[in-house]
């Protein structure tokens, strides 16, 4: 039950960072693979404000007051959290993102890899052995109910938000930056400012996550936001399908919960493998070769069906009537 | 010598040759005119591999190559000269001739067709080390035209060799051609210059919107009046 | 002064090591326009082929002595570590780049961290995860002399083994007399009573013998593929399918033959660095291509995607920045104290995004108008 918990609160943190994710990738064609450098901001943020704010707010012997105070000094940090985050997005936004997409990629990559080398050298972040950060907004046993709630709401916020931003003619120019970027410019739409825009928000819904996570897991470890994150949310949106936030959301559920269902399992499997003295059988366990079926699985699909498991479709294409659809595209 | 029997070609779901048939015979000049946007270029395109072919078939000297890849096509001896020269700006117009060669086996054989496109153009020996993209529009057509002869085709497809040359330089590269023709070249050429085509085709083909509509000896159709009109701007 | 030669020459040869391994990815880049990710597991691939490949035949088991024995070892190991890589690039663009090439670049670069993920992960199933030392003490080639040569006082240079059977590659190193101390005569004395009538010393690869080979290796691939771009056929066709795959195709360029071609040179000399790389910091584990292929990534960029010499003189230069930065990174400016000697990674990024900033096309690229 307990684990229950914990797993729903990731879930919904994964899940503002995949939407953020969807909105960048999936909405303007875009291809961030430094997604977990804004999410390392955010969090990184988020722990030094409520070090500073809240450092033992909630010992043993709490004041109301100081109850009061640590709630304000998390909602302090989730909003410098998100501003943090949202700056470096601008930073990065802006001059990036007249690059090409795979260049752009890479630039994402190196921004992110920065952040963390960053991180790793600072000593007031904890450098490499890692950030504490105090307990905030409430202690003990209803504390993991009461943050798999902020989560909850974090990640139902966030998903309004993207798909908000999506169902707009805001979101149908980003959709024709994704079909067609030098018509829709020759159209008028002003496709760096949107580019921009959903750059910037993506982020900061990262940032979001980024707060949410310091102060649930009350210790930040510079290797959690490495570049194999980064992958992973970026699978978890192309998965799901290029442009479905229904796709996203149901790949980012199915991808954490399946290796954590094989670890339940322990089911093993027969490997051979290689050393020093030749090969040798061995077994393993099929958690462990949870990596390898992720990679064929993105393999596979990219070269079956590029667009993801739901292209573009959405749940609420069930109740909408056809010709309301808003990204119906020619 | 080429038979296209009912060939469709599909880009996506637009459809761009639908059934379109055509022949040609050894020693042969055979035009094919049509307005902007016919599909003259993806029928050439298709008879050389290039764009895969939806349904009908290929047959050149009583082969069927439809579906091959272009570079075997090449290798049997249809070469095309493509619209718009698509000269490699990164290789020098000695490297440029050379390429054209790729299919040729014999080393010393390229060696001497290399010299026989020089004399064919001496223009181009003069500018053998330049690079291909520094060169004058004419010069790039005529590199493009001797390019294509390197790999001593049997039949020489041609589309739109007059395209952006002066009326002079016109006159010259259709000139070049009938000379060519004369030496035992089969030539399939296609061209917005109706007129001149015409002039020097043995027999000729009319393509509107993807399907042939009049084919005949040239002379007919240079009579014609549907074909004065639409095409001859009389 | 010295201190800075010395820098330089390490940044030279780890810029070399980039340089190779730039390569693959520059001419990929150039005929297919993909980031080839997977590049850097190519890398990995072909130090564990080359690792695996001198276990079985080390320089002990050769039919020289010395460095000759090293040599020998050492080219055979190269060999299978090129052909592994080259063998395995090629099937993997059959497998996975080739069916989605006309999919755009996103799907490709996708299917590539694919690759890549692929690669790091089942070579770890297969492998294990440690890392593991590229050459050990054991390997090293022998010099092998009578015990009879050695006079009590002698102070032998290097540390003298006793050899126990002719030939004995397997058993442990048995240490006869230490570098640097007098030779006493009760020790001799013990020797022979044990009936001990070789002994041996080994050829270390030191540092400055590591570098020579490094840079040597990066002369010859210069000369190679230069050679090979400007003069073959081959080159000739891989600059034709760059600059325009369909006009290749109109001359009868087979080109998917010159793309796997192209993947097997650049995944070969990829492979060359990957061995190189396992030498000069003697150890190699599944994760080590990717690092250094990003950073040789960004040494690509930086010269010039596409251009064969910028990749070259990219890798060379970020190599040598990232030791200067390093070696000369702690100054003070006013009264702050600036330390960089521990932002050595950070050093690539910041040069790749400074040069996507200023300048996308790098410094030996053609700027190339986008395609309509
Ligand atoms: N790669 C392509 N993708 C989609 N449609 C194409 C493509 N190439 C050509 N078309 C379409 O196919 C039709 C025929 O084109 P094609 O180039 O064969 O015309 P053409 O007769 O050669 O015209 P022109 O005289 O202008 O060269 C046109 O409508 C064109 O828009
Ligand atoms: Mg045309």
């Amino acid at each position: 039950m307990d684990f229950a918990v914990h797993h729903v609160t990731y879930v919904c943190i994964l899940l503002m960072l995949t939407g953020g994710l969807s909105l960048i990738h999936g909405r303007t064609g875009l291809l961030s693979i430094g997604h977990a450098g804004f999410w390392a901001v955010g969090a990184y943020t988020a722990g030094f404000v409520i070090n500073r704010l809240a450092p033992d707010l909630l010992a043993a012997d709490a004041t109301a007051g100081s109850r009061l105070l640590s709630v304000a000094a998390f909602a302090a940090a989730v909003v410098c959290a998100m501003l943090a985050a949202s700056l470096c997005g601008l930073l990065v936004g802006v001059p990036c993102l007249r690059l090409r997409g795979d260049y752009l990629a890479i630039a994402t990559l190196g921004f992110s890899e920065i952040i963390r080398v960053v991180i790793v050298n600072a000593e007031s972040l904890g450098g490499a052995a890692g950030m504490r950060v105090p307990a905030v907004v409430c202690v003990g046993d209803t504390r993991r109910f009461v943050f798999a709630g902020i989560a909850a709401a974090g990640a139902a916020f966030s998903l309004l938000m993207v798909r908000n931003l999506l169902s707009s003619t805001h979101g149908r120019a980003l959709i024709s930056i994704r079909e067609d970027e030098v018509a829709s410019q020759l159209l008028g739409v002003n496709v760096t400012r949107y580019k921009v825009v959903s750059f910037v928000f993506g982020a900061a819904l990262a940032g979001l996550a980024g707060a949410v996570y310091a102060a649930y897991m009350g210790y930040l470890a510079p290797r959690e936001f490495g570049f194999m994150k980064s992958v992973e949310l970026l699978l978890m949106v192309v998965l799901g399908g290029i442009g479905s936030l229904t796709g996203t959301v149901l790949a980012t559920v199915a991808l954490y919960i399946i290796p954590e269902a094989l670890r339940f399992a322990e089911w093993s499997v027969p490997v051979w493998s290689l050393t020093d003295a030749g090969w040798r059988r061995g077994s393993v366990e099929l958690a462990e070769l949870w990596m390898v079926v992720y990679a064929i699985i993105l393999i596979v699909m990219m070269l079956l069906r590029p667009q993801g498991l739901l292209g573009s479709w959405e749940i609420s294409r069930l109740w909408k009537k056809p010709n309301q659809r808003p990204d119906a595209t020619g | 010598m080429l038979r296209v029997d009912s060939l469709s070609v599909n880009y996506g779901a637009i459809r761009a040759l639908k059934d379109v048939s055509l022949r040609v015979a050894p020693g042969e000049i055979v035009a094919l005119i049509g307005a902007n946007g016919a599909g003259k270029s993806t029928l050439l395109k298709s008879i050389s591999g290039i764009i895969p072919v939806r349904s009908g078939n290929i047959v050149f000297q009583g082969e069927n190559i439809t579906g091959w890849p272009s570079h075997r096509i090449v290798k049997v001896g249809i070469v095309q000269v493509p619209e718009g020269r698509r000269i490699f700006a990164n290789l020098t117009v000695e490297e440029n001739l050379l390429l054209g060669g790729v299919a040729l086996r014999d080393r010393r054989l390229l060696k001497t067709t290399l010299e026989e496109a020089y004399d064919l153009f001496p223009r181009l020996r003069e500018r053998r080390a330049q690079s291909g993209g520094t060169l004058s529009g004419g010069e790039q057509q005529m590199l493009s035209l001797a390019r294509g002869l390197i790999a001593r085709p049997r039949l020489l497809l041609l589309d739109e060799p007059s395209l952006g040359l002066a009326p002079k330089l016109v006159e010259q590269i259709f000139q070049r051609i009938a000379d060519l023709r004369a030496q035992g070249l089969t030539i399939l050429l296609v061209e917005q210059n109706a007129a001149a085509a015409l002039k020097i085709a043995d027999r000729a083909y009319v393509l509107e919107t993807g399907a042939t509509t009049i084919n005949g000896p040239a002379a007919d159709l240079l009579n014609s009046p549907a074909v004065k009109t639409a095409y001859l701007g009389v | 002064m010295d201190f800075f030669l010395e820098q330089l020459g390490n940044g030279l040869s780890k810029g070399s090591i980039f340089a190779l391994i730039a390569v693959g990815y520059t001419m990929v880049y150039g005929v297919i326009r993909l980031i080839n990710f997977a590049h850097g597991e190519f890398v990995m691939v072909a130090a564990f082929a080359g690792y695996f490949c001198l276990g079985a035949l080390p320089p002990s088991a050769m039919p020289m002595q010395g460095y000759w024995a090293l040599g020998a070892s050492m080219a055979l190991a190269t060999a299978c570590a090129v052909l592994t890589a080259g063998v395995l690039a090629v099937a993997v663009e059959r497998a996975a780049y080739r069916p989605i090439r006309k999919a755009g670049r996103i799907a490709a670069l996708l299917t590539a961290i694919g690759v890549s993920l692929f690669l790091q992960n089942f070579g770890i199933q297969v492998v294990g995860a440690s890392d593991r030392a590229f050459m050990q003490e054991r390997q090293l080639p022998r010099r092998v002399s009578a015990l009879s040569l050695y006079k009590p006082g002698d102070i032998p240079p290097a540390d003298i083994y006793v050899l126990h059977e002719w030939p004995d590659a397997a058993t442990d190193l048995e240490i006869a007399f230490r570098a640097g101390e007098a030779i006493k005569p009760e020790d001799l004395a013990d020797l022979q009573s044990q009936g001990v009538h070789m002994v041996f010393s080994l050829c270390p690869m030191t540092d400055g013998l590591k570098r020579w080979i490094i840079i040597s290796a990066l002369a010859a691939c210069c000369l190679f593929l230069h050679c090979l771009v400007r003069y073959t056929a081959f080159g000739r066709s891989m600059r034709a399918v760059s600059y325009d795959i369909e006009g290749a195709q109109f001359m009868g360029v087979n080109v998917n033959r010159v793309i796997s071609l192209t993947f097997f040179i650049g995944a070969a000399i990829g492979g060359l660095g990957g061995v190189l790389l396992a030498l000069f910091y003697n150890t190699l584990d599944p994760l080590m291509g990717l690092i250094p292929g990003l950073k040789a990534f960004i040494a690509a960029v930086l010269g010039g995607i596409g251009s064969v010499p910028g990749a070259l003189l990219g890798g060379l230069l970020l190599g040598v920045v990232e030791d200067l930065v390093v070696a000369y990174g702690h100054f003070e400016l006013g009264s702050t104290k600036f330390n960089l000697t521990t932002y050595r990674d950070a050093v690539a990024y910041t040069v790749l995004i400074t040069i996507l900033l200023l300048r996308p096309q790098g410094i030996l690229g053609r700027e190339r108008a986008q395609k309509l």
